[in-house]
């Protein structure tokens, strides 16, 4: 509100620079006017000292302090007037409506701005009409599609589309287009382009458009990411995990077959030591194998070549089955098990994916549960969904780390004190094969309490409807 | 009825090929068949096997697919070839589980398959010795 009374009270008495100096030069003389008394009298002290000082004649001094004096009055006066002066003019500027050549000027500036940012900027953007014909490619995007500079090169950009999300097939690249026809805003979909030169590259490409009666030819607004690079270094790291996975199962298999032939025959004489080292030699050997399966299995689902085969599984079934598989381990700790599985417990699912994720819950209950503690596994559910969970009264994940529990090599810093076998995989798998199969991995966990893991799994409109049964 | 001594005469005569490139684990496997009393004879890559197979006529083979000279599928296509080797259990051990394999396995018309690591010696005895019965 203080704005606007200065604005006001410029409009009555508009303050000038001229104005402001004279009226600084008034009010300097009215000072010294009613500080006269005063002022002559410090005048005279001072001149005589001035005098002395410097040694002038009386009058040679009079004239050269009142020029002094004289000079820095007006040079207050006129330092304090031109910042008010300045301050005032910039309120007045801020106050004022700009004019319209300032408007356009201004406008003309951001949008220049704005232009140069599209033009220059590390992200391809262009726009694009219904049927994908590309206009106003920036530079990212001729330098991507090794176009023209004017970008007539590429006519469509539907054209230039190999594959969708790694489907190379019509259908797949017709659904794309049906979509962006139809105005989904589509976000992040990986797509394979082919450039001018006939590269392909793997992109995320978003595409934003305006409304479909939107009178705009030009309504889709298109960016996109190249992630060649990043996806081949994923595939070599999944692949050398593959390579180095399959190669290691030889020398293992050796291992396991040498130590099982010393082991079960008789037609070899040793002593108990031997015998035992050699049992150390088999049981480490086996849990290599265990290690080196996991990491194939890793690889395989990182490189998509995992397709769960949906069959009709009987809940209780299965946990029992793997129950008993664990009871000497659950005997060993001398835990309590509980389980509550409805009769008629069924679920379409991947049997070795959805039997890995129960069995990798219940091998870390156990685990990761104090002796005598208990476990608890509850099936539940509808028509629609079936809830598999695991309970125990174990030592709980710290809160801080609960949100890498699902990270690939990710161990719990309490996990680790109590066990130094685990690859920190478990969990990564048992989550990649839940949702796999179209599901959800939830948990809660206090340390010190325990831990209870949920999957929950679909049902009726599952992608299972349309799968072949086991019965 | 047969006499035990009968029987031990037929045991005897029961005789298994195993064709695999990894020398160390065939001669194991073979070692583990004799003292079981089986005839184990051993080939290191798939042609050998395919000339063994034909000549010494064994009731069960265990056989590897990655192999020189002639893999796995290549030996199976050769028995199938054969009036003798068209009917021979053929039992395929190998440490590649892929569905590709598998899938491969199957239509080729091997009896079983068999992953290495996944199996312990006495394991793949039975799994031969069922196929004698």
């Amino acid at each position: 509100m203080k704005g606007y009374v200065y604005s006001h009270a410029q409009k009555k008495f508009r303050i000038t620079r001229k104005r402001l100096l004279i009226s600084g030069a008034l009010a300097s003389v009215l000072v010294i006017w009613l500080s006269r008394e005063f002022f002559v009298q410090f005048f005279f002290r001072v001149q005589t000292r001035f005098a002395e000082f410097f040694a002038l004649s009386s009058f040679e001094a009079q004239i050269l302090l009142f020029i002094s004096l004289l000079s820095l009055l007006f040079g207050v006066t006129a330092f304090l007037t031109w910042t008010y002066y300045e301050k005032m003019r910039a309120a007045e500027i801020a106050e004022q409506p700009p004019s319209t050549q300032e408007v356009m000027k201004a406008l003309a500036v951001s949008a220049r701005q704005l232009q140069l940012l599209y033009d220059n900027g590390p992200v391809p953007y262009f726009i694009m009409d219904d049927d994908g014909n590309v206009r106003n490619p920036n530079k990212a995007t001729t330098r991507f599609f090794a176009l023209a500079s004017d970008g007539t090169h590429v006519s469509s950009l539907y054209d230039q589309i190999v594959a969708v999300r790694g489907v190379n097939s019509r259908e797949a690249i017709d659904l794309f287009v049906e979509k962006v026809k139809r105005g989904v805003a589509i976000s992040d979909e990986e797509v394979t382009l082919k450039t001018l030169r006939g590269a392909e590259r793997i992109v995320l490409i978003s595409i934003f458009s305006v409304e479909r009666d939107s009178p705009l030819l030009y309504k889709h607004l298109v960016a996109f990411h190249d992630v060649t690079e990043d996806r081949e270094s994923e595939r070599i790291k999944t692949d050398f995990l593959l390579l180095a996975s399959h190669q290691l199962r030889t020398p293992t298999t050796t291992i396991k077959w040498h130590t099982d032939y010393l082991l079960g025959t008789e037609s070899v004489q040793m002593d108990e030591t031997v015998r035992e080292y050699l049992h150390e030699i088999y049981n480490a050997n086996e849990r290599m194998m265990d290690l080196v399966a996991t990491l194939l299995t890793v690889s395989r689902v990182e490189m998509g070549i995992l397709a769960p085969e949906y069959v009709r599984i009987d809940c209780r079934e299965l946990v029992d089955d793997i129950l008993h598989e664990l009871a000497s381990n659950i005997a060993k700790k001398r835990h309590t098990v509980h389980t509550t599985i409805p009769d008629q417990s069924m679920v379409y699912a991947d049997r070795t994916m959805l039997r890995v994720a129960i069995h990798n819950l219940l091998t870390n209950a156990i685990k990761y549960t104090p002796s005598e503690g208990s476990i608890t596994v509850v099936v539940d559910g509808n028509h629609k969904s079936r809830t598999i969970s695991v309970t125990d009264s174990g030592y709980g994940i710290p809160v801080q780390e609960q949100c890498h529990i699902f990270s690939k090599m990710f161990r719990a810093s309490n996990a680790k004190k109590i066990s130094a076998d685990g690859t920190g995989l478990g969990l990564y798998l048992t989550r990649s094969f839940i949702e796999k199969l179209g599901g959800v991995l939830t948990f809660t966990s206090e340390e010190g309490k325990g831990t209870t893991f949920v999957m929950h799994l679909p049902q009726a409109g599952a992608p299972h409807a349309s799968y072949p049964t086991a019965e | 009825m047969l006499s035990c001594h009968h029987m031990e005469e037929t045991k005897q005569k029961r005789s298994v090929l195993i064709v695999d490139d990894e020398e160390s684990l065939t001669n194991v496997l073979a070692r583990k068949f004799t003292d079981e009393g089986i005839i184990a004879y051993t080939a290191y890559d798939g042609k050998q096997g395919l000339e063994l197979a034909l000549e010494k006529h064994p009731d069960v083979i265990l056989l590897d697919i990655m192999m020189p000279e002639m893999d796995g599928f290549d030996v199976m296509k050769a028995l199938q070839q054969d009036p003798w080797g068209k009917d021979v259990p053929v039992i395929l051990l190998t440490n590649s589980s892929s569905l590709d394999t598998v899938a491969k396995a199957v239509t080729s018309g091997m009896s079983e398959f068999l992953v290495k690591t996944e199996m312990k010696l006495d394991q793949v005895v039975d799994h031969v010795k069922r196929r004698f019965e």
